[in-house]
C-alpha cells in the first residue's frame, strides 16, 4: 500500500493529521465572524479572497468531553470543496505541524481509553517513532455535521 | 452550420463553420486540433468518433434553428405572405441538415432534408400552403428537435412516418423532380447526373472520384441508403453522378452496386475515411491539374482571417442546395451575430471576482485617503479606478441578464396545440418581451409558466359554446404580460375566462379534510384562495392530461418563492382569474441597508424595507407598549407587533445607545408586516448575494451571506425567518377585506419633495418621485463640449443643466467644492440638474400659490420650510434643455391632441400638478374637485378618459365609477384611480369595482405612461 501523506498540526497539543490531498492552504492568521445562532460546532465565516469559508470548532467535534479555556488560536486549516459539497470549509488550529509520511501498518484504532476522542470513529491512531498522530477521518467529520 | 474544406500547411482539413463569423473560427481551431489528434474526420467513422464538444455546438445550434423553424411555422397562420418566412425555414433546415451530415447522423439529416425539399418547393412557388400542412411540420419540427436535443439516440428514432408524410405532400401537386436528390424512381440505373459537372469541377482544381460500394441484397429499391450514400458525398464536396446497379455474385445472390462520381478536393486515402470503402474501390477519373486555382486559395487564405467568403463554397452544382445565404440577386449575404456564448460558469466567476475587485477598490481607496495631497496625481487615478470598477461591475451584471422573450416564446405554440386539444378557442397575448431578469430567474421561470397558462387554458377558458351564452366572445383571451414596478419584474397569466368559484374551494377544502365546516365558513377570500397552493387541492371535477391532478400550484408557488418572488391570485366568478408572480431582477446583487445587533452587522434587502422609524425617549406620542411581554408600536392607527434581533438571535443585550432611540425597521413580505428592532442602522450597500454553506440550514432566518465594503462578512436577513423565529403569527390577512376602506381612509394624501438651491440663493423643489437618483460630484468632473457641459457618469455623457440658463433667475458666481446632480428618471440618462446645496426631503401637503404668469419649467411656488420655493417640472426642463426631446414630444403632442381628460381630484396640489404634466403631454385637461362636478362636466363636453382620485368631499371615485357605468353612453369610457393605496389593494381596485387601472399616485412618470397606453389602445382599437 502506498504510504499515506499527512498535514499534521496541534490542537490542544495533541498531534493530528489529515491526508494532505484535502487541504487547500494553511492560514497563519484567520480572521472570522461569529454568526449569531448558528450550531454550537460552527465557529463562523472567513473571507478568504471573496470566497466564504466556514469554520467549524474541530477541538469541540473530537474532544467532545474536554472543554478547556481556548488559547486564541491564529492558524486555521482550509480544505478543499469535496465534489458534492461546492462550499469551503475549515478548521482552526494551534499551530501547524510537518508534512508527514507512513505506512498502513503503523496505524490501529484508538486505544480502549481514549474512545473519547475519536467518537464515531472519526479518527484512528499512528505510532510514529517519538509521539502518537491521530489521523481524522474528514469526510467522516464533515458528514457528521 | 455548413462544411467546406480547406488546406493548410499542406494537409486538407473538412471545416465546419458557421453564419456566426465568431464561432467560426473557435470551432475550425477545434476541429483542426481534433482532427489532428485523431487523424480522421468525425461522424463518417461512427459515432464513436463524435467530438463531443462539436457535438454540443451542433444542439445548441440546432436548437436555435429549430426554434426559428417553429416560430416560423406559427407565422403561417396569420400572415398572408409567406416568402421571407419560407425562406427562413428553409435556411434553418438546410444548416441543421448541413451539420449533421457532417457528423453523420443521418436519421436528423434525412428529416431535415425532406423538410429541406419541401421549403424548397415552396420557395420555388411549386407547392401551395395549406393551413392543414402546420400540424404535420410541426409535428416534424418536434421530432427534429427531439433529435437533436438527444444526439445519442437520434438515430434510433424512427422517422419514417413523418418523412412520408411531407412526401405526400410533395408529391400532390405538380413537381419538378430535377432540382434536388429526391427520391427518385427505384428502377432508374443512373439516379442523378449533374450535365457538365465533371469539367467544371476539374476546373476548379477539385479531383473528380468514383468510388463504389457494395451492398449485399437487391437494395435498389432502398431510397434510404441511397440517400445517405447522397448525403455523405455532399457533405464533403459535390456528387455529379449517382447510380445503382444491380449484379449478380458468385454465391448466387444479388449485390447492388452503388457508383457515384464525387467531386472533391480531399486526397484519395481521405475519401476512402470518409466513405469508409477500402482505396481501392475508389479511382480517380482524371488527372486534375496540380495548381490551385487562384479563387480557392483566396477562398482559403480569407477563411483563417475569419471572413465569409462569397466563392468560399466550391461546389459545382449551382442548383438550390447553395442558396442558403444568397438572396435572389445572387450576391451571398452572410449574417454577422455580434455574440459570443459564453459559458455560464465563466460569467458567475467573472462576477465574483468583479464583486471581490469593487470590495478591494473600496479597501484601497479608505487605506490611501489621507495621502490624496502627497501623492499628485493619486486623486484622479482612484476616481478612474473607482469608475472603472463600478462599470465593470455592472456591465458584467448586465451580462447575466436576458429578455423573458427566451422564456414567453415558447408559449404561443403551446398554447395554440392545448386549444386545439382541447377544442376551445384561445388566443394569448403577450406583453412585455423586452423587460430583462437575470438569467438564472429567466431558466426556472418556464414550469411555472407553462403550468399557470396550461391551467388557464384548461380550467380558465370556457369552451366557445358556454362562452357565447355568457355574453363573452367565443374566442378566449390569455394575457401573458411582464412588466415593472417598484424594482421588481411582475409577470401576469390573466385569463378572461370562469374565474374560481370561492364557494366550490370552500366545499372542496371541506370535502377533502383541509378545513373543518367552521372553519371553511370563518375563511377570508384571500385565505380561500391561498388553498390552491396546498398540495393536493384540486377543484377540478374531471383530471384531464393537461392538468387538473392536484400538483403543480404548490410546486409553483415554491418555485416563484425560491427565486425570491411571490404569487398572488386575484379571480372575479365569471370574468377571470389573474395570476401576478413579482420577481426580483436579479438574484445576484441586491440593494439592502446595512444594520447591526449585538455587536454583529448585517444586511437586510432593502425590497423587505418598507420604513424606518426612529423613537426617541422624548417622543411622548410614539412609545412602545408592552402586552403579554410582548412589545407593539401604534403606528398610524395600527398596531405593529416587533421583534428585537437581538431577542431573536439571542445576542448578549446590547448597551443602550448613547441618545437612547430605539430604532426600528418596518418589513414587509407580502401583505405581512412587523417592526425589527436593531441596535445601530448604517448605510445601504448593494451586496452580492453568497449561499451559505448547507451546514447553516437550521438558520432560517439568514437568506444568505455576504462580503461588505470593508471585507467583514454580514450575514442576510431573511424577514419572514425571523417572523417564524420569533413566532410571529400572521392570520393571512384575516382583515384583508377591511383593509381597503381602512387604508382608504388612513392615507395620507402627501407629496415627497426634494428642497435644494440652485445657481443663486433661490430654493427649488422636485417630486421625489420623479427623481431617478441624486449624486455628488466635484466640479473638475464636469466637461465642456462646445456650448454644452456634460459629466461622465456610468459610462454615459450626462448633460448638465443649469437652471439659470432657462429659467429666469439668479446665479452666485462662487464656486463650490462640490455640488449635487439631480438626475430625472427616464428611460435612459440624459441630463441632470446641477444644484448647489440639498436643503431637505419634505414630505408635505402644502397648496401650490397661485401664480400669476405662466413660466415654462415651473409648476408653481410655494413656502417650504419657511422658504419661498418654486416647484420644478421636470419634463418641461428637461425638454427646454435637450431640443431633440422636444422634437420628439412634438409628434407625440400631435397625435395626442384633442384627447380630454377629465382630472377629479381634491387635493389643490395635486389637481394642478397632474393637469400641468398632463397639459404637458398635449393632452386638453378638465377639472373637478369631486364626484358631483364630474358628473356635470361629462354631461356638457365630450371626455375621453377620467381619472379620478378615491378619497374626495361629496362623492368619491367609486361612486363616480358606478354612476359612469350606470350610464350606457360611458360604459366603455376609461376609468383610472389614482390613490396611494399598496400595489395589492390597488389590485383589487381594479378587480373588484372595476376602474380600467389604478395607479399610485407617487408614481407620475408610471401613470402618465398608463394613461397615455389607454388612450392610445382605444385610439387604434
Amino acid at each position: 500500500m502506498k504510504p499515506e501523506k499527512v498535514l499534521t498540526f496541534y490542537i490542544d497539543d495533541i498531534l493530528f493529521g489529515i491526508a494532505i490531498n484535502t487541504v487547500k492552504e494553511v492560514q497563519r492568521r484567520a480572521e472570522y465572524y461569529p454568526v449569531p445562532g448558528a450550531p454550537a460546532h460552527l465557529l463562523g465565516l472567513m473571507n478568504l479572497r471573496g470566497q466564504i469559508v466556514t469554520l467549524f470548532d474541530m477541538e469541540q467535534i473530537l474532544l467532545q468531553e474536554r472543554w478547556r479555556e481556548r488559547p486564541e488560536r491564529s492558524g486555521c486549516v482550509v480544505l478543499k470543496p469535496r465534489p458534492d459539497d461546492p462550499y469551503y470549509t475549515g478548521f482552526l488550529i494551534d499551530r501547524a505541524g510537518e508534512v508527514l509520511e507512513f505506512d498502513a501498518d503503523q496505524t490501529e484504532p484508538l486505544p480502549a481509553n481514549l474512545r473519547g476522542l475519536g467518537k464515531r470513529n472519526l479518527t484512528h491512531i499512528v505510532r510514529l517513532s517519538e509521539t502518537l498522530l491521530v489521523v481524522i477521518q474528514l469526510d467522516e467529520v464533515l458528514d457528521s455535521l | 452550420m455548413e462544411t467546406v474544406i480547406v488546406t493548410w500547411n499542406g494537409r486538407i482539413y473538412l471545416l465546419a463553420y458557421s453564419i456566426n463569423s465568431t464561432r467560426y473560427c473557435l470551432n475550425f481551431v477545434r476541429l483542426v486540433r481534433w482532427v489532428r489528434v485523431t487523424g480522421c474526420f468525425p461522424g463518417k467513422g461512427g459515432h464513436g468518433l463524435i467530438n463531443h464538444e462539436l457535438i454540443r455546438d451542433f444542439t445548441e445550434e440546432a436548437r436555435e434553428h429549430v426554434e426559428t423553424v417553429e416560430h416560423a411555422l406559427l407565422c403561417f397562420d396569420k400572415k398572408m405572405d409567406h416568402t421571407e418566412t419560407v425562406r427562413d425555414i428553409f435556411r434553418a433546415v438546410h444548416s441543421i441538415k448541413g451539420t449533421a451530415g457532417f457528423f453523420g447522423l443521418d436519421n436528423i439529416v434525412a428529416l431535415a432534408h425532406v423538410m429541406e425539399n419541401f421549403f424548397g418547393e415552396l420557395r420555388d412557388l411549386r407547392i401551395h400552403y395549406r393551413p392543414e400542412m402546420t400540424d404535420l411540420l410541426l409535428l416534424a419540427n418536434d421530432q427534429l428537435r427531439q433529435m437533436v436535443e438527444n444526439v445519442q439516440e437520434s438515430e434510433r428514432q424512427d422517422i419514417q412516418a413523418i418523412v412520408h408524410g411531407i412526401q405526400a405532400l410533395l408529391t400532390e401537386p405538380e413537381l419538378c423532380t430535377d432540382s434536388m436528390p429526391a427520391p427518385v424512381s427505384a428502377n432508374e440505373l443512373v439516379k442523378r447526373v449533374v450535365e457538365g459537372g465533371h469539367e467544371a469541377a476539374r476546373e476548379k482544381g477539385e479531383h473528380v472520384y468514383r468510388i463504389k460500394t457494395r451492398v449485399n441484397g437487391d437494395m435498389t429499391a432502398d431510397d434510404a441508403l441511397g440517400q445517405k450514400l447522397c448525403n455523405q458525398a455532399e457533405s464533403i464536396g459535390s456528387l455529379l453522378r449517382f447510380s445503382v446497379a444491380v449484379q449478380a455474385q458468385s454465391y448466387g445472390q444479388p449485390e447492388t452496386l452503388f457508383s457515384m462520381d464525387v467531386a472533391t478536393i480531399l486526397e484519395k486515402e481521405l475519401l476512402a475515411f470518409a466513405f469508409e470503402v477500402p482505396e481501392s474501390d475508389i479511382t480517380e477519373l482524371e488527372d486534375p491539374p496540380v495548381e490551385i486555382h487562384g479563387s480557392q486559395v483566396g477562398a482559403v487564405k480569407s477563411a483563417f482571417q475569419g471572413e465569409a467568403p462569397a466563392d468560399q463554397r466550391q461546389e459545382p452544382q449551382e442548383d438550390d442546395q447553395t442558396v442558403m445565404t444568397e438572396g435572389n440577386g445572387g450576391t451571398p449575404v452572410f449574417l454577422t451575430e455580434d455574440s459570443v456564448r459564453v459559458n455560464i460558469k465563466l460569467l458567475n466567476e467573472l462576477l465574483d471576482v468583479a464583486g471581490e475587485m469593487v470590495l478591494n477598490r473600496n479597501r484601497l481607496l479608505r487605506v490611501v485617503q489621507g495621502y490624496s495631497k502627497d501623492i499628485p496625481g493619486l486623486d484622479a487615478v482612484l476616481q478612474n479606478l473607482d469608475y472603472t470598477t463600478t462599470v465593470l461591475q455592472e456591465k458584467i451584471l448586465q451580462t447575466r441578464m436576458q429578455p423573458v422573450a427566451n422564456v414567453f416564446a415558447r408559449f404561443p405554440r403551446m398554447i395554440r396545440d392545448l386549444s386545439r386539444k382541447m377544442t376551445k378557442e384561445v388566443t394569448l397575448f403577450i406583453e412585455g418581451n423586452e423587460v430583462e431578469l437575470d438569467k438564472s430567474i429567466i431558466e426556472a421561470l418556464g414550469d411555472p409558466l407553462t403550468h399557470l397558462l396550461r391551467n388557464a387554458v384548461d380550467h380558465g377558458i370556457e369552451y366557445p359554446v358556454a362562452r357565447e351564452l355568457a355574453g363573452k366572445n367565443p374566442t378566449g383571451a390569455v394575457r401573458l404580460s411582464a412588466y415593472h414596478e417598484s424594482g421588481n419584474v411582475n409577470i401576469d397569466i390573466a385569463d378572461d375566462g370562469a374565474g374560481m368559484d370561492k364557494e366550490r374551494i370552500r366545499q372542496k377544502a371541506v370535502d377533502q379534510g383541509l378545513l373543518n365546516i367552521d372553519e371553511a365558513w370563518a375563511c377570508s377570500e384571500r385565505e380561500l384562495l391561498a388553498l390552491i397552493f396546498r398540495p393536493g387541492f384540486s377543484t377540478a371535477d374531471r383530471i384531464t392530461d393537461v392538468s387538473g391532478r392536484g400538483v403543480g400550484m404548490d410546486v409553483v408557488k415554491t418555485n416563484i418563492e425560491k427565486l425570491g418572488g411571490t404569487v398572488e391570485v386575484y379571480t372575479i366568478l365569471g370574468q377571470g382569474t389573474t395570476f401576478r408572480l413579482t420577481l426580483p431582477l436579479t438574484v445576484a446583487i441586491i440593494p439592502s441597508l446595512i444594520v447591526a445587533a449585538g455587536g454583529h452587522k448585517f444586511a437586510l434587502p432593502q425590497a423587505n424595507v418598507q420604513e424606518i422609524i426612529r423613537i426617541r425617549p422624548q417622543d411622548a406620542s410614539r412609545k412602545l407598549e408592552s402586552l403579554h411581554h410582548q412589545k407593539v408600536l401604534r403606528l398610524r392607527n395600527r398596531l405593529l407587533p416587533l421583534v428585537s434581533l437581538t431577542d431573536v438571535l439571542q445576542l448578549p443585550p446590547s448597551p443602550q445607545s448613547p441618545d437612547a432611540s430605539i430604532r426600528i425597521l418596518v418589513l414587509k413580505n407580502g401583505s405581512r408586516r412587523y417592526g425589527l428592532i436593531v441596535d445601530v442602522i448604517y448605510d445601504g450597500e448593494d451586496i452580492l448575494i453568497k449561499a451559505l454553506s448547507r451546514y447553516f440550514r437550521a438558520c432560517e432566518y439568514y437568506s444568505g451571506v455576504t462580503i461588505l465594503g470593508d471585507g467583514k462578512i454580514a450575514m442576510i436577513l431573511d424577514p419572514e425567518g425571523i417572523a417564524a423565529q420569533a413566532g410571529l403569527w400572521f392570520a393571512d390577512d384575516a382583515d384583508a377585506e377591511g383593509e381597503l376602506e381602512r387604508a382608504a381612509a388612513t392615507c395620507f394624501e402627501q407629496q415627497s419633495l426634494l428642497q435644494f438651491q440652485g445657481p443663486g440663493s433661490e430654493y427649488f423643489a422636485v417630486d421625489m418621485t420623479l427623481i431617478s437618483r441624486v449624486e455628488e460630484i466635484k466640479p473638475e468632473q464636469i466637461e465642456q463640449i462646445g456650448e454644452q457641459e456634460y459629466l461622465q457618469f456610468r459610462g454615459d455623457l450626462l448633460r448638465l443643466v443649469r437652471l439659470e440658463n432657462y429659467l429666469p433667475v439668479s446665479a452666485l458666481d462662487i464656486t463650490e467644492r462640490k455640488y449635487y446632480i439631480i438626475i430625472p428618471k427616464s428611460t435612459k440618462l440624459v441630463s441632470g440638474i446641477l444644484a448647489r446645496v440639498l436643503s431637505d426631503t419634505v414630505l408635505t401637503d402644502v397648496e401650490l400659490l397661485t401664480e400669476r404668469t405662466r413660466v415654462n419649467g415651473i409648476l408653481g411656488t410655494m413656502v417650504l420650510n419657511g422658504r419661498i420655493t418654486m416647484l420644478l417640472n421636470l419634463f418641461e426642463l428637461m425638454e427646454m434643455a435637450d431640443p431633440e426631446l422636444a422634437a420628439a414630444k412634438a409628434d407625440c403632442r400631435r397625435e395626442r391632441n384633442g384627447d380630454v381628460i377629465l382630472v377629479v381630484e381634491d387635493t389643490p396640489f395635486f389637481l394642478k400638478a397632474i393637469s400641468r404634466y398632463l397639459e404637458w403631454m398635449g393632452y386638453r385637461i378638465l377639472n373637478a374637485p369631486e364626484g358631483q362636478s364630474a358628473l356635470r362636466i361629462m354631461q356638457e363636453q365630450p371626455v375621453d378618459l377620467v381619472l379620478t382620485d378615491i378619497v374626495m368631499p361629496v362623492m368619491d371615485g367609486l361612486e363616480l365609477l358606478k354612476a359612469i357605468r350606470r350610464d350606457g353612453q360611458w360604459s366603455t369610457l376609461p376609468v383610472i384611480a389614482m390613490t396611494s393605496l399598496n400595489a395589492a389593494s390597488r389590485a383589487r381596485l381594479c378587480v373588484d369595482v372595476g376602474f380600467d387601472d389604478c395607479e399610485p399616485k407617487d408614481d407620475i412618470l408610471h401613470l402618465l405612461n398608463r394613461i397615455d397606453l389607454v388612450l392610445q389602445s382605444r385610439r387604434s382599437g
